[in-house]
């Protein structure tokens, strides 16, 4: 009876010694699950807003054509059709990413659901789908495997080897979104700047309605104004100017801010999986991600 | 990736902002048609970088961007002297050419 207790004893010592830890690496895994599904959904959407871009960016090379005589091919339509493509490629590893994470903070609930290993199938054939940058350390084809290994750490509800097994994916899409980050940069700087010229060269022409220049003047009265017929004034010729450069330098201003704000939260969220793989806790605690700035530039965009 | 990448886009966006007012300063269809070529060149130079990634540490790309600068550099000079636009297009057809080589050395 006395063995029974002691052993009783040491086997509720052992429980409470284990149970803190325990709870430790769920609280750290789910909150880092979540830092991860906020991050991929974001960089999602950035990247399918990038992909939309290159399609808005065919549609001024064409009216380029139409107002300027600009040459637009087959072969130009094809050059951004592959830009648009390769974006759309990142924007769904993005999204199979954020599809994973969220069945990745369902780990420690009683039953993993049934589209983990739909998700974790996707990531592979997601990453298969980026072609390598030559010259770049990370490998989409090594992790092509990854889906695999964390559907079965996934079904055993090991967060520790799972984080593991995800450690180098979310390493390689912070590392990818790093070097790509000037491309992405330059992708809507050009956008934005050739819908500028065009725009300058429209106002010039006199083909630009000021109607949305008058609104704040004819709103409170219910009024708007009339398409000119004649050539726009020179004052309200400058206002129009004025707001296009204005709005150019805000859209390439919040692009910045957004792809900033994204590569910061990668690496954070990179550093912190690396952390629970290698440590199985997370020496500080992990905050939620806010990427607000990435939905101002596509509310500005869109 | 960066001054690379950064060259060419300089150059397609400079006769971007530029090619209305060029194309105004071509007295005929042949010169304007040598602008329209000169400017439909830099931008697939543009895109087609996209694509790829320059070797930076390349010393002959190294010199090819700062070569890609002068020539930009000379182009904005004389953009405010329309007058001669033979000599503009000559100028422009030098640079877009150094932008086609760089474009080029991407792996």
């Amino acid at each position: 009876m006395q063995r029974h207790r002691r052993l009783m004893a040491i086997a509720l010592f052992v429980a409470v010694l284990v149970f803190p830890v325990s709870c430790k690496t769920s609280d750290d895994a789910r909150a880092l699950a979540g830092q991860m599904t906020a991050t991929a959904s974001s960089l999602s959407d950035y990247y399918a807003t990038l992909a939309q871009l290159a399609d808005n960016h065919a549609k001024l090379e064409r009216l380029q054509q139409a107002t300027l005589g600009v040459p637009f091919d087959p072969q130009d339509v094809a050059q951004l059709q592959d830009v648009q493509a390769d974006l759309q490629k990142r924007s769904d590893m993005a999204h199979a990413l954020a599809d994973l994470a969220a069945a990745f903070s369902g780990l420690s609930g009683s039953s993993a659901p049934a589209n983990v290993s739909a998700s974790a199938a996707n990531l592979g054939a997601s990453l298969s789908a980026i072609p390598q940058l030559p010259g770049s350390s990370y490998a989409p084809t090594a992790l092509q495997g990854a889906g695999k290994i964390i559907t079965q750490l996934i079904q055993e509800r090991d967060e520790r080897k799972m984080a593991k097994a995800i450690d180098p994916t979310m390493a390689a899409v912070s590392e990818m979104f790093s070097q790509e980050k000037p491309v992405y940069d330059s992708i809507d700087r050009t956008y934005i700047g050739l819908a500028q010229s065009i725009a300058l060269d429209l106002v010039n022409r006199n083909q630009v309605d000021p109607n949305s220049l008058m609104a704040p003047a004819l709103k409170p009265f219910d009024l708007s104004s009339r398409v000119p017929t004649e050539q726009l004034s020179p004052g309200v010729a400058d206002y129009a100017r004025e707001q296009i450069k204005n709005r150019t330098a805000a859209e390439i201003a919040a692009h910045s801010q957004a792809s900033d704000s994204l590569d910061a939260a990668l690496k954070d969220v990179s550093k912190n999986t690396h952390a629970l793989a290698t440590e199985g806790h997370m020496a500080e605690p992990i905050f939620p991600i806010t990427l607000s700035k990435v939905e101002s530039w596509i509310r500005l965009v869109m | 990736m960066g001054p690379s990448l950064q060259s060419l886009e300089d150059q397609y966006m400079l006769l971007t902002q530029q090619l209305s007012m060029l194309l105004a300063a071509c007295p005929t269809q042949v010169e304007r048609d040598q602008v329209m070529t000169q400017y439909v060149t830099a931008r697939r130079n543009y895109w087609s970088s996209i694509q790829k990634v320059f070797h930076d540490d390349d010393p002959q790309v190294v010199s090819l961007v700062q070569e890609l600068r002068t020539e930009q550099q000379k182009i904005a000079d004389c953009i405010n002297h329309l007058d001669n636009i033979a000599r503009i297009i000559d100028i422009i057809t030098q640079a877009v050419n150094v932008g086609t080589t760089l474009a080029a050395k991407f792996a």
